[in-house]
């Protein structure tokens, strides 16, 4: 069946890109399992919080607890086009000689696809927030770029209006992969766990 | 290579779009598992393209509810999915009619019920559109 899957980029320990052996399978508001979220870290990982205004020097995959389920690639915001990966070096976007924090890929298709119209929304999570009613993540401001095709990163902390477009895949394949840098910050003291991103594709 | 259906069978599903051609036959959208394989609506071009047929009619099916697409300078077929890192995941089979450079799209759900419409621009060069008589040149 077709679906969108999340995982961890490759060249993160543990990385099993074709297998996605770090998948990322979501949040369920008040659950605590195995490898559900990614989360955002200061430099040493779950448990170090980020400084209000900063942006984040490592990134997780984790639980709703917040435990490490393994490192991911961190892509931390330095200025409209630069990212700092993983603490290493800055580089100017789009090419960051890295995979990302986050692989995309729609996946299960069973046909040959091209796909149009990619979109990557952040939202706050709430009893009332969906697809057709969103808010903005509370008090965060969150940036986004494709790694390999955006020169700037785009500020996707809105109720919507703000999204990070993906590049169309013209070239027909049953699988279709797209490496996305996240950088957070957050802008209050307190954890920030009641928000998440979601995709939009179209497939034909 | 088409591998379309002209009648339904086991590769037909429930919820499916229905071609008329020019030549009086009908397709129906079928799913076969196979990663080189074009999905239907597009295996359906090639076949139409080749066969210097034309489609003459669209609608969407599902049980015994039809939805007959009105008349336009082209149709075209693609699939939505809206996934996220929370608990929510939602797929649509999406029927788009252009007139001019307008595309009204009617999204339905996978049991067949229409969920929502919306307009976008267009242009005439997408690789998914049939057109009703003949390419534009």
């Amino acid at each position: 069946m077709t679906t969108l899957v999340f995982a961890l980029g490759s060249g993160c320990p543990g990385a099993d890109v074709a297998g996605f052996a770090t998948e990322i399978k979501g949040y369920t508001p008040g659950a605590v399992g195995d490898g559900q979220c990614l989360g955002f870290f200061a430099a040493g990982g779950p448990g170090n919080s980020v400084a209000v205004a900063s942006y984040q020097d490592s990134t997780y995959r984790t639980d709703g607890a917040g435990a490490d389920h393994g490192r991911g690639i961190n892509c931390k915001y330095i200025d409209a086009n630069t990212v700092l990966i993983d603490g290493a070096a800055n580089h100017t976007l789009p090419s960051v000689a890295a995979s990302g924090s986050l692989l995309i890929a729609v996946s299960g298709i069973g046909s040959s696809v091209q796909t149009q119209n990619a979109r990557v929304y952040s939202f706050q999570m709430s009893a009332a927030s969906g697809v057709q009613d969103l808010t903005a993540a509370d008090n965060m401001t969150i940036q986004m770029a494709e790694i390999d095709v955006d020169t700037a990163w785009t500020d996707v902390s809105s109720d919507g209006s703000n999204f990070l477009t993906l590049n169309n895949h013209s070239v027909a394949a049953d699988r279709h992969d797209f490496y996305v840098a996240i950088s957070v910050r957050p802008d209050s003291t307190g954890t920030k766990s009641a928000w998440g991103i979601f995709g939009t594709f179209e497939y034909f | 290579m088409y591998q379309l259906s002209f009648a339904v069978d086991d590769r037909v599903p429930h919820a499916r779009w229905i071609a008329s051609l020019s030549d009086g036959k009908t397709i129906y959208e079928n799913r076969i598992y196979d990663p080189n394989l074009k999905l239907s609506w597009m295996r359906l071009k090639d076949y139409l393209k080749d066969s210097k047929l034309s489609l003459t009619r669209l609608r969407f099916q599902a049980g015994n509810k039809t939805t007959n697409i009105p008349k336009a300078d082209a149709y075209m077929v693609f699939h939505k999915i809206i996934k996220g890192l929370g608990p929510f995941e939602q797929q649509f089979t999406c029927v788009g009619a252009l007139q001019g450079e307008n595309l009204h799209i009617w999204s339905f759900g996978p049991d067949g019920s229409l969920l929502f419409e919306e307009d976008r621009q267009c242009e005439k060069s997408h690789p998914a559109l049939i057109f009703i008589t003949s390419e534009p040149s």
